[in-house]
């Protein structure tokens, strides 16, 4: 045995080549990574660079022409900026953390408790995210709206109003209570997988020491999910920036305006030259927000561990609350009436009646009639799920690498990786097809590109992959390095890993991510406009172009159908992959007890 | 067309010209390409025989050049419009698809770029479409139909065929004829506070622009100009979209719908014909857009684009647009049910093609800012 | 079961995290069969230097091998994958992945390297037999108890042979009653297969139990290294005698080396005391400043100085503080300048009659065979030969 050498050695000259991190095989794995980043730069930052330019230029397409300051200082000095910009930023932060503050509460109540129905809310909220929030604010609008509603009847008697009054019918409490009840599916969603996979034991630490059941929920359950809920509500304040349907229908009559038809009707002012340059100006503002946000949940999160999923350990056994998983029940009854049931009652009433909400002119088959046998009616919806379903997986996956790449990473992937996942957010949401598509159109291989199905599956994963990741990258963040070490150590190379390892333990985010990116696209209007041929109709356009043609009774029965097929295949799939999973444990099982059976009761020599 | 194709086209006329001809006894053939006595393809139902033997013409050929589709790039009319050209010409469907106006020009932009064609025909209102006119994207088309020259516009690229108009529209329950305001300074009458509705300015639709027409030219800002304006603003409720205008008024919570689109009443009435409405438009002044089609350099399918385009001039195309509620613009068509006649319908003077691109804006941003948009 | 041996070297291996110098410059060998372990307190570069040697890490600077071949040179610009570097591992927090079963876990190196079938199975159930978990081949590896899953980890690290093991404070996380039990087992299958083993800990007990060899780190070099019984008698500086139980150190100065004693002056104490050559880790000559280290519990507390019958260290102090603990006395003594501790077994305190109170004054009594010479580098003569070094 050598002696040691307690002290270090005198003068080693470090090699003059590249360090050893960049050598090896590890170099392809870098130089991979390299053309990866640039793709991702073009495709996800380039759209918001280019708005930003648009800004300070004047031309026929955004962001080219001459230069100049003056739609910039004009939309900057007009005080309606401001004012529309206030509201918007008020809105969509109550809006965030209340529904956030419902989500997260009944995710918790779903996946911790022993609440009766509990299996049931999952599916249920999934169902009642596919409602399109134009018949949602709809459905809302008639409950709330006329005079003659039951709601504003008795508020007339309570309050001894007149018969022409409806108090409810807009204003801010009207608005934030109908866009609160919108978000808290999405919220939930997002919640409910980090919160599947969290460490009862840490919960079991606290309670332990002395915390009651409901503080611990607080100082424990929390503060792990913090990541992720700052990541939600980063997320959905942005595009509450973007609302812009349920302003319009309860904002609007009390003179509520909000960001995103200013930056409509900016656009539109000038019959003479779009004014692309003070819309983007607005859209600066946007940006700016989202780099506070952002930063913001950076600090807040910092570099602390939450890896909640460290293999030591983890089934979170549900625990029973007692009497008070009735009240749990109770509020999500309440939950799924406000975001689902009474909208969906109402759009089905809708899709029966000649003009949708006026049930004085009485019903009809007649809209069902037109939808069903109208030309591209079924290709419109085979179309919307193909695409949906496509695009929707290819989001997550580009979520799931990005973020797994981003937590194992330096800090430039680091940085990369998170400026991919937030850009396409800065763009406001009426402008994203307007965006993507200047910005794609100079760029050789992406050019003939548009126009074709390729495109717009490009651009709706670059639209949808900013809300897969904040789906995602909580399951991933949960996930200790250590199993995927063990992994690497037992001999499996570092793809190996990612499917044996990560991605089994993280698919509740995915499929989370999957679902929602997937709804996403399907209800999405700006896209499919700019970046497809017109013979690529997506159901959620066409039923769109019905209601501002004043079919509404026929939009509200395509977007039922679009609903039901959405419905039906979704569960189609959950079932087919329930039955999978069964099939894979059953023989996994057996196979198991085959190897131990041949043993024997044997003590091995 | 080039010289083979007439010929070919002339000899794809002549063999059913005769078979049928032959045999077929005399009567308007239902609405299927095929001839009866007299000569002419359509037996007359179209236009008149000589306009009917070159739009079979052209719509040969555009069938033997594989031509199936039109697309147009802009607000889609009424399905049963779209219907009847389909079902006169068979074969070749038309698809409307639905894009803002600086989309579209961004749009087209892309397909110059990606060399992907896609637009054959642009329709809006009359602005952006002769903005299009004059930056090039339109091809000049020597029209079949004998259009009246100032139907036509920007080197022969543009054409007016239809139009748009906004009226009152009153519920009959609660408000007779009679009684209803005809005139801008009757709507702006105190009385009728809280029971006019109107799509607000600030939505961003053509309530702005509508708004606008009353500020520019001077005649009419002297005439209505800011007071009615003003006078609006204060007796209205808004709502945020056009079809709600309708909606409410059909409902009875508002007795009167100032500003509403005269084809979202039609739509009404053709499914529920005693719905409790009327539309009346004013003695004078009516708000009313002109409506703009050209078709697109580079168009895919050019052939059957101009067969469209001159179609929607033909006797039947007009009274088509009659028949699905918008204002066909060939002199000598009646207006849409019930309504007078272009020429008489009391329609608010506009702005010259030119004048109007840039002439509207600050009026416009004047209504929204008063609006709060 | 057929194991490989493969020994390990590490040469001037360096880790740089920014500024951070974790590791600087250490070298360390194992043998084939050998049982090293890497002793030292958090942040001192233990992990750091396993994990190096894993593949986890990418060092600096140095050079790694693994048997005959090289995983990693800075110069040579090698660098082995971890899945390639054929050994096992076990984590402080089991890493067990949560969706597989006990079996399945244990099936999976097996697989990553290709062994399939029924040969897989039948491995696999050998090694859970042996850490005796065979029953719960079918539960989920995540379900069991803290001691179980470490034995499933320990199965898993085992099962594909491995050349090398490494550990990395696989007992840190264990309920304390449940430690002995698994280092019982992680030792008895050393004794099975006889793998060579890098061992990382901060426990002392544990590195004196298991190793064959251990190396003392602190703040990214190697301090000492030796047998356990070398580090716990004769740690070769201050930290190490600090780390190995020397509650008790005394500065002193070599006066002079000669005929097999080393005689010393207790700078604090003010005496002269002759202590054997043996005592000492290293070669010493006059001038050397050197601490003089006793255990506490190899001291005693008496009332009286006694004749002296053999080679004894008597210090004379006052009692500053007595803590009765039952199994044994702690005692806090002030002897001039020094703080000693020193601790009384039921059998000295049953023998002993003495005022033990705060205040008494008492001696300290430490046979000469049981104090240590540790060299501290220091001296205060002019640089010259040592004495018993080669001249």
């Amino acid at each position: 045995m050598t002696g040691p050498s307690t002290k270090s050695l005198a003068a080693w000259t470090r090699p003059n080549s590249l360090p050893a991190t960049w050598r090896g095989s590890r170099l392809v794995g870098k130089i991979l990574m390299g053309l990866a980043v640039l793709v991702l730069i073009i495709l996800f930052l380039y759209p918001p660079l280019l708005m930003v330019m648009a800004a300070f230029r004047r031309g026929q397409l955004a962001g080219q022409g001459e230069w100049t300051l003056q739609p910039f200082l004009d939309t900057i000095t007009s005080p309606v900026t401001w004012v529309v910009t206030w509201n918007s930023i008020v809105l969509s932060l109550v809006v965030a953390i209340l529904g956030l503050a419902f989500g997260t509460f009944l995710a918790w109540v779903a996946v911790r408790t022993r609440t009766p129905m509990r299996r049931w809310m999952t599916p249920i909220m999934a169902v009642t995210l596919v409602i399109p929030s134009l018949f949602y604010g709809l459905g809302w609008y008639v409950t709330l709206a006329p005079p003659k509603a039951p709601v504003n009847q008795a508020l007339q008697g309570i309050f001894g109003l007149g018969p022409g009054d409806a108090p409810v019918s807009s204003g801010w409490g009207t608005l934030i209570f109908v866009v609160v009840g919108h978000v808290i599916p999405i919220a939930y969603l997002f919640m409910v997988g980090p919160m599947s996979r969290m460490d009862a034991a840490l919960d079991d630490a606290a309670r332990m020491s002395g915390a009651t059941r409901g503080s611990a929920f607080f100082t424990v359950t929390l503060p792990l999910l913090r990541p992720s809920m700052l990541g939600v509500l980063a997320l959905m304040t942005t595009y509450g920036m973007s609302a812009f349907e349920l302003p319009l229908l309860f904002g609007l009559p009390s003179g509520i305006h909000v960001f995103s038809t200013k930056v409509l009707n900016t656009i539109n002012e000038s019959e003479d030259l779009p004014n692309y340059a003070g819309a983007s100006t607005l859209a600066l503002i946007l940006v700016l927000l989202v780099v506070l946000l952002v930063a913001l949940r950076e600090r807040f999160v910092g570099n602390r561990r939450y890896s909640t999923i460290t293999g030591k350990g983890f089934r979170p056994e549900p625990k029973s609350y007692g009497r008070w998983q009735w009240a749990f029940l109770a509020v999500f009854v309440l939950v799924v009436l406000w975001s689902g049931v009474i909208p969906l009652v109402q759009m089905i009433l809708g899709s029966f009646e000649y003009i949708a909400g006026v049930a004085s002119l009485g019903f009809t088959t007649g809209n069902y009639e037109e939808v069903l046998t109208g030309r591209r009616t079924f290709q419109a919806l085979t179309f919307t799920l193909g695409i949906a379903a496509i695009g929707g997986f290819l989001a997550a996956a580009v979520a799931l690498l990005l973020s797994h790449t981003a937590v194992r990473s330096g800090r430039f992937v680091r940085v990369v990786a998170m400026l991919v996942s937030w850009a396409p957010v800065a763009i406001p949401g009426v402008l994203v097809g307007l965006a993507l598509l200047t910005a794609y159109m100079p760029i050789p291989g992406l050019q003939k590109l548009i126009g074709t199905p390729v495109m717009l599956v490009l651009g709706f994963i670059v639209v949808a992959t900013p809300i897969a990741t904040r789906a995602v990258e909580g399951g991933v963040l949960q996930l200790s390095a250590e199993l995927e070490e063990s992994a690497r150590i037992s001999g499996a190379s570092r793809a190996t890993t990612f499917f044996t390892v990560v991605f089994p333990l993280v698919l509740p985010s995915f499929l989370a991510g999957w679902f929602i990116a997937g709804i996403g696209i399907a209800g999405n209007l700006s896209l499919p406009v700019l970046l497809s041929t017109p013979t690529m109709r997506t159901a959620a356009v066409t039923a769109y172009d019905l209601y501002n043609q004043g079919r509404t009774g026929e939009s509200a029965a395509l977007f039922l159908l679009l609903m039901l097929a959405v419905a039906v295949v979704g569960g189609l799939a959950w079932l087919v992959s329930l039955g999978v999973i069964r099939l894979l444990k059953r023989t996994r099982v057996s196979r198991i007890e085959r190897a131990m059976s041949m043993k024997g009761s044997v003590l091995h020599a | 067309m080039r010289n083979s194709q007439r010929w070919l086209a002339t000899a794809a006329l002549a063999i059913p010209l005769v078979l049928v001809t032959a045999g077929c006894a005399s009567g308007a053939p239902e609405g299927d390409g095929g001839a009866a006595p007299g000569g002419s393809p359509y037996g007359g139902e179209v236009d008149s025989p000589e306009v009917e033997a070159a739009l079979d013409a052209l719509y040969q050929e555009a069938l033997a050049a594989g031509e199936d589709q039109v697309v147009v790039y802009g607000p889609p009319p009424p399905q049963d419009y779209l219907d009847a050209f389909m079902d006169r010409f068979p074969g070749i469907e038309i698809i409307y698809e639905q894009l803002q106006s600086q989309d579209r020009v961004t749009r087209l932009e892309a397909e110059k770029a990606s060399g992907n064609y896609a637009g054959d025909v642009a329709q809006d209102g009359r602005t952006p479409i002769v903005n299009m006119g004059l930056d090039g994207w339109c091809a000049a088309v020597d029209p079949i139909v004998d259009v009246p020259s100032d139907l036509i516009g920007i080197d022969g690229t543009v054409f007016y065929g239809q139009a748009t108009v906004f009226g009152v529209l009153i519920n009959t329950d609660l408000i007779s004829e009679e009684e209803a305001p005809k005139t801008w300074d009757e709507l702006i009458d105190p009385k009728w506070k809280g029971k006019e509705v109107m799509v607000s300015p600030a939505a961003g639709g053509a309530g702005a622009f509508a708004s606008a027409m009353l500020l520019t030219p001077q005649e009419n800002a002297d005439t209505w100009g800011m007071r009615i304006v003003e006078g609006l603003q204060a007796n209205v409720d808004t709502v945020a979209k056009d079809a709600q205008t309708v909606s409410s008024v059909v409902e009875g919570t508002y007795p009167i719908g100032v500003l509403a689109y005269y084809p979202y009443y039609f739509q009404t009435i053709k499914d529920v014909p005693n719905a409790p409405v009327q539309f009346i438009m004013l003695e004078e002044g009516n708000t009313w857009s002109k409506g703009a089609q050209c078709i697109i350099e580079n168009a895919p399918h050019p052939l059957a684009a101009e067969l469209w385009l001159n179609w929607t001039f033909t006797v039947e195309g007009q009274n088509m647009l009659a028949e699905t509620g918008t204002y066909p613009m060939m002199p000598g068509i009646p207006g849409p049910t019930g309504l007078p006649p272009a020429d008489e319908a009391g329609l608010i003077t506009l702005l010259s093609d030119e004048d109007s691109i840039t002439g509207y804006a600050d009026y416009v941003k004047q209504v929204q800012a008063l609006y709060g948009g | 079961m057929e194991f490989p041996l493969a020994s390990v070297t590490v040469r001037s291996l360096r880790k740089h995290f920014g500024a951070f110098e974790a590791i600087k410059g250490a070298d360390l060998q194992a043998a084939e069969g050998e049982f090293v372990t890497l002793l030292g307190e958090s942040g001192c570069g233990k992990t750091t230097t396993l994990r190096c040697i894993a593949g986890l890490e990418t060092p600096t600077s140095g050079h790694i091998s693994i048997g005959s071949r090289a995983v990693y040179d800075g110069d040579a610009r090698i660098d082995v994958q971890p899945e390639r570097r054929e050994t096992g591992m076990v984590f402080q927090s089991y890493a067990l992945w949560p969706h597989l079963t006990v079996m399945e876990t244990v099936l999976y190196p097996l697989r990553r390297r290709k062994v399939r079938g029924k040969e897989a199975t039948d491995r696999a159930l050998e090694i859970l037999e042996t850490v005796g978990l065979a029953q719960y081949a079918a539960r989920p590896a995540t379900s069991l108890s803290g001691g179980q899953q470490q034995r499933v980890a320990l199965a898993r690290a085992l099962v594909s042979r491995p050349q090398l093991m490494l550990y990395d404070e696989p007992l840190s996380n264990l309920d304390p009653s449940l430690r002995r039990q698994v280092r019982d087992e992680i030792l008895r299958m050393h004794h099975l297969n006889g793998t060579t083993s890098i061992y990382v800990t901060h426990d002392l007990e544990e590195a004196m139990h298991l190793s064959d060899r251990i190396i003392v780190m602190q703040s990214g070099l190697l301090e000492q290294t030796g047998t356990p019984a070398e580090i716990f008698a004769k740690p070769s500086n201050e930290f190490v005698a600090k780390f190995v139980g020397f509650e008790n150190l005394l500065p002193a100065t070599v006066v002079a080396v000669r005929g097999g004693e080393v005689e010393l002056e207790l700078t604090t104490a003010g005496l002269t005391v002759a202590l054997p050559v043996a005592a000492s880790a290293g070669a010493l000559s006059a001038g050397d400043e050197v601490s003089v280290g006793f255990r506490s519990s190899n001291a005693l507390v008496v009332g009286e100085p006694s004749p002296a019958s053999g080679r004894r260290l008597e210090l004379r102090g006052t009692i500053e503080r007595v803590d009765f603990l039952g199994s044994r006395n702690e005692y806090r003594i002030v002897s001039g300048e020094a703080r000693l501790r020193v601790a009384e077994s039921e059998r000295a305190y049953r023998h002993q009659t003495l005022r033990r109170e705060a205040g008494a004054e008492v001696w300290v009594q430490v046979d000469a065979d049981l104090c240590t010479i540790i060299p501290t580098g220091r001296t205060t003569a002019a640089p010259q030969t040592p004495v018993g070094a080669p001249a």
